[in-house]
């Protein structure tokens, strides 16, 4: 299995360098002028030519391509060249964490809702599947910058109102990103090891997690350790600053989970052991959360990963749509300064991750499934 | 003509099926009614509306003050720069269809071209293809879109082009490419190599045939990323000399900063227009994915 992970990773890595080269060329290609042009009115014709020669951006196509390879693999994100004039590395290192922050938050939240609406939609008579359904696919489309404004509108009096009683003085720069990152990585452990928990639990005895218990659980041990290193109150004062993103791409993304997890137990509500479970007399939602559920979520995970890309998009749109100072509002800042290498490095970050995620599934379905990747 | 029939029963049973699918027939309806939207607007600006105060981009109506609610003259009112609001609408309807069928197009194509090539060549071929489609994954299209439309001024046209083309390369080619390769492997397809049909006979009649549903539900999965992405470019300021909806919804939130209160006439029947267009090709897709099993 390690050879099978490392093959994959290397398929990978051969990827991501395909990707990024044709994404170099096609955004120099389609976008016309460079890093210079919008500030060419203040500029003479020398000077233009001299700041051309010194950010590099005279040389052939194929030359830039790989000095900014070059840049990001020996020197990391935001270090190009260009990224010397405005402190690249510390605005992406920051808007990361911050995207990092809302994406952990609320894709937790969707996929608890999602597929609890999913499994309830499935087990249900078909009116109120269908039903939930449509409400599925109805949050699904909606249009990021109108439910960002919508909960901008009815929030925004009540969000400031809350930050005024939590009193937290306002953390900047290095601070604020160290904290961001600290909370997205706490949020994303607490949930492993809660998840890990619920399974445990399920197994071992007769109690199994709800959805909301379980975020509990989550906020709780999250919300714990933040206390712990003392930073509880500005903690809490940056959830609230975030949740109108978060809640909006809750909104936006709960719906795909629910109708992939009402397809994928409408599946399994016709096999031959929940017949059985419910002819014992079993509680009908025991039924449902423990005897299907478990079962009816692969597909859903298979899916996530599938459908990583378009909520990245979803998350870039909505970033933007509200002014949360995430990736998606640093890669519009960059395209409109035209400062391709930072745009690059944003795109290759979101590629990579992607990568990334989909790696580890590949692991986890080898070591789950011993048909892959072994020779027959 | 004896070859024909059978062709179209099934694909009338097809549609039945889809028709009497609760989501499926809910998207059907949905897109049939603004297709008659885009198709009423022309009509309407030569009968009834041939004032110019129902242009969609330039119409002024003098006699008021602006926003105004909706009355007889204008059925939705009128937005913040004095246009009809109801004459927007039906006006946006059609730069959505192209993106919309542009993309669904592009994507299908470009998804079986390259999927049936990877799979019926195999080898090198397929290599090269499999490593480019997993690049292609890597980029989230609606992303891409708005990343070159940021700084192009993108025609309806080019831009589901641009759409299609990302995502059809991306993951519809990836998706089809295994599904081929699943088809491949039928014993129908070892039936029709045994009674000596040639590679072509076999990819035309037996692959491809199996191949447009899982196309299909792409190219349904595509336009909803295309709509959305499109609004987003529009709202972003892109493409703002044509009547859509995008500009509609940003000048609705833009203007509600002024004067205190929130035009809703133009903003919620813009938002409703695009949400309930991308929901009806989405819905077509869960349909098909009910009916069919596929995922």
């Amino acid at each position: 299995m390690l050879r099978y992970g490392a093959r994959r990773l290397f398929v990978g890595i051969v990827s991501l360098l395909i990707f990024t080269f044709v994404m170099f060329v096609l955004v120099e290609v389609l976008i016309p002028g460079d890093y210079v042009t919008p500030s060419r009115l203040f500029l003479t014709g020398q000077e233009i030519a001299e700041l051309r020669a010194k950010l590099g951006l005279d040389r052939p196509l194929p030359v830039r391509y790989v000095l900014w390879l070059k840049a990001l693999v020996t020197e990391g994100f935001g270090s190009t060249d260009i990224g010397t004039i405005g402190g690249d590395a510390e605005e992406l290192a920051s808007a990361a964490w911050a995207s990092a922050l809302v994406f952990v938050t609320s894709l937790g939240i969707a996929y608890l809702l999602g597929s609890w609406l999913g499994r309830v939609a499935a087990w249900r008579r078909r009116a109120t599947g269908v039903g939930l359904s449509f409400l599925g696919v109805f949050t699904y489309t909606l249009f990021p910058p109108f439910v960002g404004f919508l909960l901008g509108v009815l929030l925004q009096d009540k969000l400031v109102v809350v930050r005024k009683a939590l009193g937290a003085a306002t953390v900047r720069g290095d601070e604020r990103t160290a904290l961001l990152a600290t909370m997205s990585l706490t949020l994303l452990a607490a949930s492993l090891v809660v998840g890990a928990t619920a399974r445990w639990v399920r197994r071992h005895t007769r109690f199994s997690f709800r959805a909301s218990l379980a975020a509990v659980a989550v906020a709780a041990v999250a919300g714990g350790y933040w206390a712990s290193v003392g930073a509880l109150r500005s903690a809490l004062d940056l959830l609230v600053v975030a949740l109108v993103p978060t809640l909006a791409f809750v909104i936006l993304a709960f719906g795909d989970f629910l109708l992939v997890m009402r397809t994928s137990m409408e599946g399994v509500l016709t096999q031959p052991y929940i017949q059985t479970a419910r002819a014992k007399g079993l509680p009908p939602g025991r039924v449902r959360d423990r005897h299907a559920g478990p079962n009816a979520v692969p597909p859903v995970l298979a899916r996530f990963v599938v459908g990583l890309p378009y909520l990245l998009a979803g998350l870039v749109i909505i970033e933007s749509a509200v002014a949360w100072e995430g990736l998606g509002s640093l890669l519009f800042a960059a395209i409109d300064s035209q400062n391709m290498p930072l745009t690059m490095d944003i795109l290759v970050l979101i590629g990579g991750f992607t990568l990334a995620v989909r790696l580890i599934a590949e692991v986890l379905q080898a070591a789950l499934d011993p048909r892959i990747g072994r020779p027959a | 003509m004896r070859r024909l029939r059978p062709r179209l029963r099934r694909l009338g049973s097809g549609f039945r099926a889809l028709v009497t699918e609760p989501l499926s027939a809910a998207g059907i309806s949905l897109i049939v009614l603004f297709g008659l939207g885009a198709l009423t607007h022309p009509l309407l600006r030569a009968t009834v509306w041939r004032h110019n105060m129902y242009n969609p981009v330039t119409g002024f109506d003098l006699s008021l003050a602006h926003p105004s609610s909706p009355s007889s003259v204008h059925l939705l009112g009128t937005d913040v720069l004095g246009r009809d609001v109801l004459s927007m609408v039906l006006a946006g309807a059609r730069p959505a269809w192209v993106v919309a069928l542009v993309a669904a197009f592009v994507t299908a194509g470009v998804a079986l071209l390259v999927g049936v090539f990877g799979a019926g060549l195999g080898g090198k071929v397929d290599a090269v293809l499999s490593r480019v489609s997993d690049g292609f994954l890597l980029l989230p299209a609606p992303v891409f879109v708005l990343v070159i439309s940021e700084q192009v001024d993108l025609e309806p046209l080019a831009f589901g082009l641009v759409y299609g083309l990302v995502t059809g390369l991306g993951a519809g080619a990836i998706v089809l490419r295994s599904q081929a390769i699943k088809v491949m492997a039928e014993p129908f397809v070892d039936a029709a190599r045994v009674a000596g049909g040639r590679r072509a006979h076999i990819v035309v009649h037996h692959l491809i045939p199996h191949l447009i549903p899982l196309a299909a539900l792409y190219m349904l999965l595509a336009v909803v990323g295309a709509l959305v992405a499109y609004g987003f470019a529009a709202f972003l300021g892109q493409t703002a000399r044509t009547a859509n909806w995008g500009s509609m919804i940003y000048d609705g939130i833009t203007f509600a900063g002024y004067g205190g209160h929130v035009p809703w006439n133009s903003l919620l029947t813009a938002t409703g227009a695009l949400s309930l267009f991308a929901a009806g090709f989405y819905l077509i897709s869960a349909g098909i994915r009910e009916i069919t099993g596929l995922r």
